[in-house]
């Protein structure tokens, strides 16, 4: 890749048929990163995880709003925006340790939880909808094997 | 999701298609295992190879499955999990939840 910042633009509908163009979408820009595939698995599970609550949460599954994504390649870093139009929620508390699992019985709220513990990362800011921000940076090994190609 | 079902020795096997991920899902899943216990059948094996990804609300799907069969005193087991949901189970620690097996022979004779 080069060195220069690209940004790539998606929306796709309020409706989790959708998710499956995000999961294609990273793969192919984690791909052009040259992230390796646990860390391209990871940036999938965890963008996945951002636009599932921007649907679920964020629009209650209202088809009409959409729910928009925002890809920052640089060099070593992916950044990723995801923003829906709802009313917003409580913001979890992103501060400190990120603790153990969740109890293994619980059938909910392990969305946030998958998303600190794979990215290096996240942030809320809650304006007009909630954004969420994802930030994944390459491995040493995966920048030295770039450099070195 | 889809969802098929084939019988042997003793054993549902349910082969999950697609994404796991909520809304629809949830009941499809919910009303098969609801199904197989009404029969008396409390012997489950999933087979997962083909479902590419799991969402945390996908996860709730399959807890919720597991505990319905192990309180009606049966059992479900996984078979063919990627390397990708194996990544979720890991990070989640749902991995000491779900016994899991590559192979099919394994997974049948463990019931």
């Amino acid at each position: 890749m080069t060195d220069s910042k690209r940004t790539i633009k998606i929306s796709i509908p309020s409706d989790l048929d959708w998710l499956g163009v995000i999961d294609k979408t990273v793969e192919g820009i984690t791909e052009v990163m040259d992230f390796d595939e646990f860390d391209r698995d990871s940036v999938s599970i965890c963008v996945i995880e951002a636009a599932t609550n921007a649907i679920q949460h964020g629009h209650e599954t209202s088809p009409d709003k959409p729910v928009d994504l925002e890809f920052i390649m640089e060099p070593e870093i992916l950044t990723v925006t995801v923003l829906d139009h709802g009313k917003g929620f409580s913001p979890p508390d992103l501060e400190g340790e990120i603790g153990p699992a969740p109890d293994l019985t619980r059938t909910r709220g392990r969305g946030i939880f998958l998303m600190r513990s794979m990215m290096d990362e996240i942030s809320f800011d809650f304006d007009e909808g909630t954004l969420i921000r994802l930030v994944k940076r390459k491995s040493p090994s995966e920048s030295e094997e770039e450099a070195s190609a | 999701m889809k969802i098929s079902r084939n019988d042997r020795d003793g054993i549902a096997i349910l082969k999950l298609e697609g994404k796991i991920m909520g809304g629809p899902d949830a009941d499809l899943f919910q009303t098969q295992v609801k199904d197989l216990l009404a029969e008396g059948q409390n012997k489950v094996l999933l087979d997962l190879g083909k479902v590419s990804w799991v969402n945390s609300t996908g996860l709730g799907i399959l807890i919720s499955g597991h505990k319905t069969i192990e309180n009606s005193g049966g059992s479900m087991k996984l078979l063919g999990v990627n390397k990708r949901i194996d990544q979720i189970f890991m990070v989640t620690r749902l991995n000491t939840v779900f016994e899991a097996f590559d192979d099919e022979a394994d997974a049948m004779a463990s019931f």
